[in-house]
């Protein structure tokens, strides 16, 4: 039992998300450290500029091959489920470039926080070399990053909805038909609040959902690491299957939900009969 | 339960960390995904985007081609029955004209052929009454001979011109000249 103790004193997942700077960089008042979430989003910002220019530039012909068709059916893909329907066609052309990239931004992002790659803050040694542990973590699990995402989007929702609707028309958008006037000094502090609920909502749903993915699957695999004899038993199937369950589905529907949603703010705000 | 609370304890120390917004982190991002927008934008979307449009309109010319095609088909094939029906027509109009033709040249040679044996039968009859007239000539003076022969051997002298004549008229009266022909 002390064993154990002593064990969990030293493990604490929450560690894996703390952000040492790995090059301090202080612009003003703001700390624009280089960390390890920075480095993945650069990371996951190169693939998915990789990943766009492989699938969807080079080589391409009318008569596509099988890459070619990968990308054309994923470009088609957010068309169909992210685009049609919630953008307003007269936006379309503008907005769905926006996101489609938000959603292979976030995908790659999540993905690659599921790749064990050599940037932890930890250290180790081999043969008198000191080498990163390789570790699991994604820049998506930080709210810095969804917030900053959702920011993006939020803004962008209200610039359109003025720009579209004018002032006057997209703020009496925001007020349900038939609601009587009386209601109204009710119902437009709530409305607003929505608008500000929209933006944490969308952001928290992303970051907790890849947190808590993490959260257990670094708690998993500590507790196979701490306990012994026939706990592995159960700590190490667990951890795979919930590893699985984090890549194959959490991954790809977060960050469909948060290109959907964006779309749907943004059209919505272009066109509020929408 | 010792180390449920010292787990915990350490999550609540580090908790605030996790839902602490860092701006610097943020604007990272921000600068991050810009980039990954503005790349994919123009290099990735805009060039596949062109693409499926040009297969989309590749597409549809060639779905407007095998319209026209089945079209112009529809149109040969209804020219072509309605010039079949036409040629069907013709040719049985020629038939009903050649019919008709035959049948008319066919009246025709009847005609000329009953006109024909008309005129053959008026000139055979025509023929025969000569033929008569001349033989009940013949007879006529065949039997005036014999009178004239008869009387003077009867008589047992020569008549004279006056006698003669009135001899011959009296027996060619006395002839039924049909009845001689009748019976030649």
């Amino acid at each position: 039992m002390s064993g154990f103790l002593l064990a969990a004193e030293e493990f604490d997942p929450a560690h894996e998300f703390e952000l040492p700077a790995w090059v301090s960089l202080e612009i003003g008042p703001i700390d624009m450290s280089i960390n390890k979430a920075v480095a993945y989003l650069w990371l996951g910002g190169l693939v998915t500029i990789l990943f766009g220019i492989f699938f969807m530039r080079f080589g391409l012909s009318l008569r596509p091959s099988r890459r070619q068709t990968m990308g054309e059916s994923l470009y088609e893909l957010l068309q169909s489920q992210i685009a049609e329907g919630n953008l307003p066609k007269k936006s379309a052309g503008r907005w769905f470039p926006y996101v489609a990239a938000l959603f292979l931004f976030i995908w790659i992002l999540n993905m690659i926080g599921f790749i064990p790659l050599p940037l932890s803050d930890e250290r180790f040694e081999l043969f008198g070399l000191e080498l990163p542990t390789w570790g699991v973590y994604a820049a998506t699990a930080n709210l810095s990053v969804t917030l900053a995402l959702a920011l993006i989007t939020f803004f962008a929702t209200h610039v359109e909805g003025l720009r579209y609707n004018g002032a006057v028309g997209y703020f009496k958008s925001w007020i349900p038909a038939g609601v009587p006037k009386g209601l109204l000094p009710l119902i437009i502090p709530l409305e607003i609040i929505s608008q500000f609920m929209r933006l944490i909502s969308l952001s928290v749903r992303l970051f907790a959902n890849m947190l808590a993915g993490h959260m257990l699957i670094l708690v998993m695999i500590g507790l196979a690491f701490i306990i012994s004899g026939w706990a592995l038993i159960i700590a190490l199937p667990a951890a795979t299957a919930i590893y699985i369950f984090e890549v194959v589905i959490v991954v790809t529907i977060q960050a469909f939900v948060f290109a959907l949603l964006s779309a749907i703010y943004i059209g919505g705000a272009i066109e509020p009969e929408h | 339960m010792q180390t449920l609370a010292l787990i915990l304890a350490q999550e609540e120390g580090s908790g605030d960390a996790l839902i602490r917004p860092i701006p610097g982190l943020m604007i990272w991002t921000f600068v991050t995904f810009l980039i990954v927008f503005l790349v994919l934008r123009k290099v990735a979307f805009g060039r596949i985007q062109g693409l499926i449009d040009q297969r989309r309109d590749r597409i549809r010319e060639a779905l407007d081609e095998a319209d026209k095609a089945r079209e112009e088909a529809r149109q040969l094939r209804e020219l072509t029955q309605q010039e079949r029906e036409e040629a069907k027509l013709e040719r049985e109009r020629q038939l009903e004209e050649v019919r008709r033709q035959a049948a008319e040249q066919l009246r025709r040679s009847r005609e000329e052929a009953d006109q024909d044996l008309q005129r053959r039968l008026e000139e055979n009859q025509k023929a025969i009454e000569a033929e008569n007239r001349k033989l009940r000539e013949e007879i006529r003076r065949d039997v005036v001979e014999l009178t004239l022969l008869a009387s003077e051997k009867v008589t047992r002298k020569s008549l004279d011109a006056d006698d003669q004549k009135r001899l011959i008229d009296e027996t060619i009266a006395e002839i039924d000249a049909e009845q001689l022909a009748r019976e030649n």
